[in-house]
């Protein structure tokens, strides 16, 4: 896999209530940490790490915005030409769930690729008081066209699978990615994809 | 044969009888003619022949006759003709002879009255009758004017006479003139005002006037006053005496309320004295108007009595019999007819002048300037009228003329205007008085509760409905926190304060109030940005101050209509909404122009920095810091005036404008550099972190985090941290943060900006061409 010719750079979006756990899940998967006492992201964070799957090489250009309400005006600037998005909700916060309408609405006003790649994901599956029960979320994403998976950025469950399934299904989306004529068609079925973990993402 | 036949025949035989019978009867008579004739004949030619002899005769006789009376005749008319014109001739000269002896008689006797009427004058002027002299001589000289012949010029005593009479008027002209003086006195203590130029007025101080006039010495008086009319000297003695009492009685009058006013009678004189009581001239100014009218009409009456009621234009009645066939008008001296007496004399001099000052000074000061004392004008009123019916009693004005009282007729009128010129007065006062003087707009209602809307339009149930159902935040139309002028705060509620008066008033008054709230805010338009033109170019607190003024204004302008309407006469549309359009661009724009203005400023003193080039040199990098700290003083200077009086929102928006120039700049400046050391990089950043703060901390409140308000409200922000993460960065995490056009460096910089910034820092390898083919 050694310095294999990058296929492209794909920017996500991670998005979705203050404290559902965004940055954790971020963190999770560039950095593989985690900090209990994680600060409220202010504004944006940026971070990249390049992912290969099914044989392809990318480079994810994630951005991490905040959740707080009071901070949000500044976000709409960063969604020009996300081609995928991570919508996070906590599994034992109804209402983060209940508010995953009106991110929706806010990724439709501001997004401006109309068939970006959407990712729902129930984070923080560790804990035992869930409020949100998976065939909900099941339900939810179905009625959107979403992926949906359930994950824990403490015990790193689904972290690094909700990435992949994301990553895997912008590839294959034609038109979406392919940047200044560069025909570098993807490959099919290079390395495994579900590395033992109970990875179930669903449209 | 018939029986008609036998009687056919019978009387044919008869007729034929009956013709002979006839013809014989005519036969007879006709030799009877014949023997008739001749007998006449014979006759008449015997009796003709002897008459027709003697008529012959006759008529010889009478021709003879004829001749001869013919004759006689013409001896006859030769004879008397000659008598008769001679007699003519003689009947001609005894005629002419005759009316030169008449127009001599004529002559004479107009002579004798002359020198009768010179002696009448003579001995009147002795008697102190001075009309009857004037008159006497004004006949004389109406007569010497008819010439008594078309030889006058030869007579030489017609000449003397008129001499005598041209001397004879002089003498009485001296004579009456003298008398005037001796008997009208003035006596006028003035004092001068001020300065010393000749023409400065002199107010009067004391002034007395002194007639003497005491029993018989009012018919002397009265007697020089026709005399002077007569003899046309009136006009001149009236002249002086109206420009004393326009110059001296009438400016004491109006001018001091208060006067001391006595009449001395000593002897046969009577003496008016005016006198200004300088003490008291401070007290009383409140009800002035009732002691200067009081005044007015005791001078006027005392005036009258000593001197001003005397007829000018008529005869005494015991003169009357000298001079019937004079031109005065009979009836004329009947008292009750006041049309020519010296005070109508006065009143059509100075009247019109007079009521127009009383107009424009007293009762002017008299209208009241508050509504509420509207009713207390109905005394002044009284007065007026009062002055009125005296100044018409003494002959002063005519009887028609109604000046004075339209003058105070209609209140409302009066009262709207003075009220309107107060308020602009004071308005523009306020407006080109400081504005640097700075109050906070509170929060709660500056006026007190808004009335209620206007009812109508929208159903109760429907409007409750709305306002259940959209809750509108507090801050709906609402000023926000600022600080405003503290003269147009006053200006505002002077606003307010003349629509709540012009509500309570009459219709009239409301129009004129509300029209002077509209012209006040237009006045606002046009004097403010004029006169302070200056202050608010140079001084950024006034600008913004002014800012918030028309923001003001215009937030009040909105409802300050509304307010009113319901209590407003309907013939008033009360909106002032067509001036807020004009007063907020005017406010916008000063400040737009101070923006400028101090952006001009900051770029002025990074000018200093020369492009943030070569920074590893010392002295460029200190030029650099120095800039940069002159910037963020400028920066903290305009928070510090600008924070507590900008609206918060406009505050951020303009600092993010000037801090945005500031930054525009400096990160155009770097990426233009074609290299930068690596201690040139440490430099600029040691010079560019400080900025995060400090310009944070201008834009934060408590409570805000400094990062989130720069880049909400200063654009160009982010290209100032990216530029400090590529100044500090490794070419990897260059890439990474450019991350093929999809990182945060490419939302600040543009690819060519990006790649010159790359160049600028890295040396020349194969892992900076790399990344710089990335970057595209």
């Amino acid at each position: 896999m050694e310095e294999q010719e990058i296929l492209t750079t794909l920017k996500i979006l991670i998005i979705g209530e203050s404290g559902v756990g965004k940055s954790s899940l971020l963190l999770r998967f560039t950095d593989d940490t985690f900090d209990p006492e994680q600060a409220a992201t202010i504004g944006v964070d940026f971070k990249v790490k390049t992912l290969t799957v099914d044989g392809n090489r990318t480079k994810l250009a994630i951005w991490d915005t905040a959740g707080q309400e009071r901070f949000r005006t500044l976000t709409p600037s960063y969604y020009r030409g996300a081609q995928g998005v991570i919508l996070v909700y906590d599994v034992s916060s109804k209402q983060s769930f209940n508010k995953l309408d009106a991110w929706l609405n806010e990724l439709e006003t501001f997004s401006t690729k109309q068939d970006m790649v959407k990712m729902l994901v129930g984070n923080k599956i560790d804990r035992s008081n869930h409020e949100v029960s998976k065939e909900e979320g099941l339900k939810f994403a179905r009625k959107h066209h979403m992926l949906f998976i359930e994950a824990s950025a403490k015990t790193n469950d689904g972290v690094q699978c909700a990435f992949e399934e994301l990553v895997e299904k912008i590839i294959q989306t034609p038109g979406l990615w392919e940047t200044s004529g560069k025909t570098i068609r993807p490959g099919q079925g290079g390395a495994d994809v579900s590395q033992g973990q109970s990875c179930y993402c669903v449209i | 044969m018939s029986f008609v036949a036998q009687i056919l025949q019978h009387s044919d035989q008869f007729e034929k009888k009956a013709i002979h019978e006839n013809v014989e009867a005519l036969t007879s008579k006709l030799n009877e003619m014949t023997v008739e004739v001749h007998q006449l004949a014979e006759s008449k030619y015997v009796d003709f022949k002897p008459n027709l002899g003697a008529t012959e005769k006759l008529e010889a006789k009478a021709s003879d006759l004829k001749q001869e009376i013919s004759e006689l005749e013409n001896k006859i008319n030769n004879k008397i003709n000659n008598q008769l014109s001679f007699s003519a001739g003689e009947f001609q000269d005894l005629n002419s002879k005759l009316a030169e002896s008449k127009s001599i008689y004529e002559g004479l006797e107009k002579l004798t009255k002359i020198t009768s009427l010179l002696q009448e004058s003579e001995r009147c002027v002795h008697t102190k009758q001075y009309s009857q002299a004037a008159s006497s001589l004004s006949q004389v000289e109406s007569m010497l004017k008819r010439p008594l012949t078309n030889q006058d010029a030869k007579i030489s005593i017609l000449a003397a006479l008129a001499m005598e009479v041209k001397v004879r008027k002089g003498q009485l002209d001296c004579l009456l003139t003298d008398l005037w003086k001796e008997f009208v006195q003035w006596n006028i203590k003035t004092e001068k005002n001020s300065t010393q130029q000749q023409e400065m007025t002199l107010s009067p101080v004391k002034v007395s006037l002194c007639v003497s006039c005491e029993g018989d010495c009012i018919s002397e008086l009265r007697n020089i006053v026709i005399g002077l009319h007569k003899q046309n000297l009136l006009n001149m003695q009236m002249k002086s005496f109206v420009d004393k009492f326009k110059k001296f009685i009438v400016p004491l009058i109006v001018e001091y309320p208060v006067l001391d006013i006595e009449v001395l009678t000593s002897g046969p004189t009577k003496t008016l004295v005016i006198l200004r009581k300088e003490e008291a001239t401070e007290q009383a100014i409140d009800k002035a108007y009732v002691s200067v009218f009081s005044n007015l009409i005791y001078i006027m009456t005392e005036l009258s009595a000593m001197l001003l009621s005397s007829e000018f234009n008529s005869e005494d009645t015991e003169s009357n019999k000298y001079t019937s066939t004079d031109l005065s008008k009979e009836g004329s001296s009947d008292s009750t007819n006041h049309g020519d007496t010296l005070m109508s004399w006065l009143g059509a001099e100075v009247g019109p002048w007079l009521l127009d000052l009383l107009q424009r000074t007293v009762i002017a000061k008299a209208v009241p300037t508050n509504s509420k004392d509207l009713d207390g004008f109905q005394d002044v009123i009284k007065q007026v009228t009062v002055v009125h019916e005296n100044l018409i009693e003494i002959g002063f004005l005519q009887p028609d003329n109604q000046i004075l009282l339209k003058s105070v007729e209609n209140v409302n009128m009066l009262f709207s205007n003075k009220k309107s010129q107060t308020i602009l007065v004071e308005a523009r006062n306020l407006m080109i008085s400081g504005l640097h003087e700075g109050v906070a707009v509170t929060e709660d209602k500056p006026m007190g509760e808004w009335p209620p809307l206007t009812p109508g339009g929208v159903k109760k149930v429907q409007r409750l409905e709305v306002a259940t159902n959209h809750q509108l935040s507090d801050n709906t139309f609402r000023m926000p926190r600022c600080r405003i002028s503290e003269n147009i705060q006053t200006l505002v509620t002077l606003a307010y304060e003349t629509l709540q008066e012009a509500s309570e008033s009459s219709p009239e008054c409301a129009l004129q109030m509300f029209l002077a709230v509209n012209s006040m805010f237009e006045i606002f338009c046009e004097v403010v940005p004029t006169h302070h033109g200056k202050t608010l170019e140079t001084f950024p607190q006034v600008a913004a101050l002014h800012h918030n003024n028309c923001m003001f204004i215009s937030h009040h302008l909105l409802t300050l209509g509304h307010q009113f309407a319901a209590r407003l006469p309907p013939i008033v549309n009360p909106t002032f909404v067509s001036l807020i359009q004009q007063i907020r661009e005017n406010g916008v724009n000063v400040f737009l122009a101070q923006i400028r203005r101090q952006q001009d400023l900051l770029l002025d003193c990074l000018e200093e920095a020369k492009g943030f080039g070569q920074l590893e040199e010392k002295a460029r990098g200190e030029a650099a810091g120095r800039a940069i700290k002159q910037v963020m003083l400028q920066l903290d200077h305009l928070q510090k005036i600008w924070k507590p009086v900008l609206p918060i929102n406009n505050y951020k928006k303009a600092m993010g404008r000037l801090i945005g120039c500031v930054v525009t700049h400096i990160t155009d400046c770097v990426c233009a550099l074609e290299d930068i050391a690596q201690t040139a990089a440490q430099t600029l950043l040691k010079l560019l972190s400080p900025m995060e703060s400090t310009c944070g901390e201008m834009l934060v409140l408590p409570g805000e985090t400094p990062s989130v308000e720069l880049t909400r409200h200063v654009e160009s922000w982010p290209r100032l941290t990216e530029l400090q993460l590529v100044l500090d960065a490794s070419l990897l995490a260059v890439g990474d943060r450019w991350a093929g056009g999809q990182g945060p460096l490419a939302l600040a910089f543009t690819p060519t900006e990006v790649r010159q910034l790359v160049r600028a820092l890295f040396q020349n390898t194969d892992r900076r061409a790399n990344l710089l083919a990335t970057i595209k």
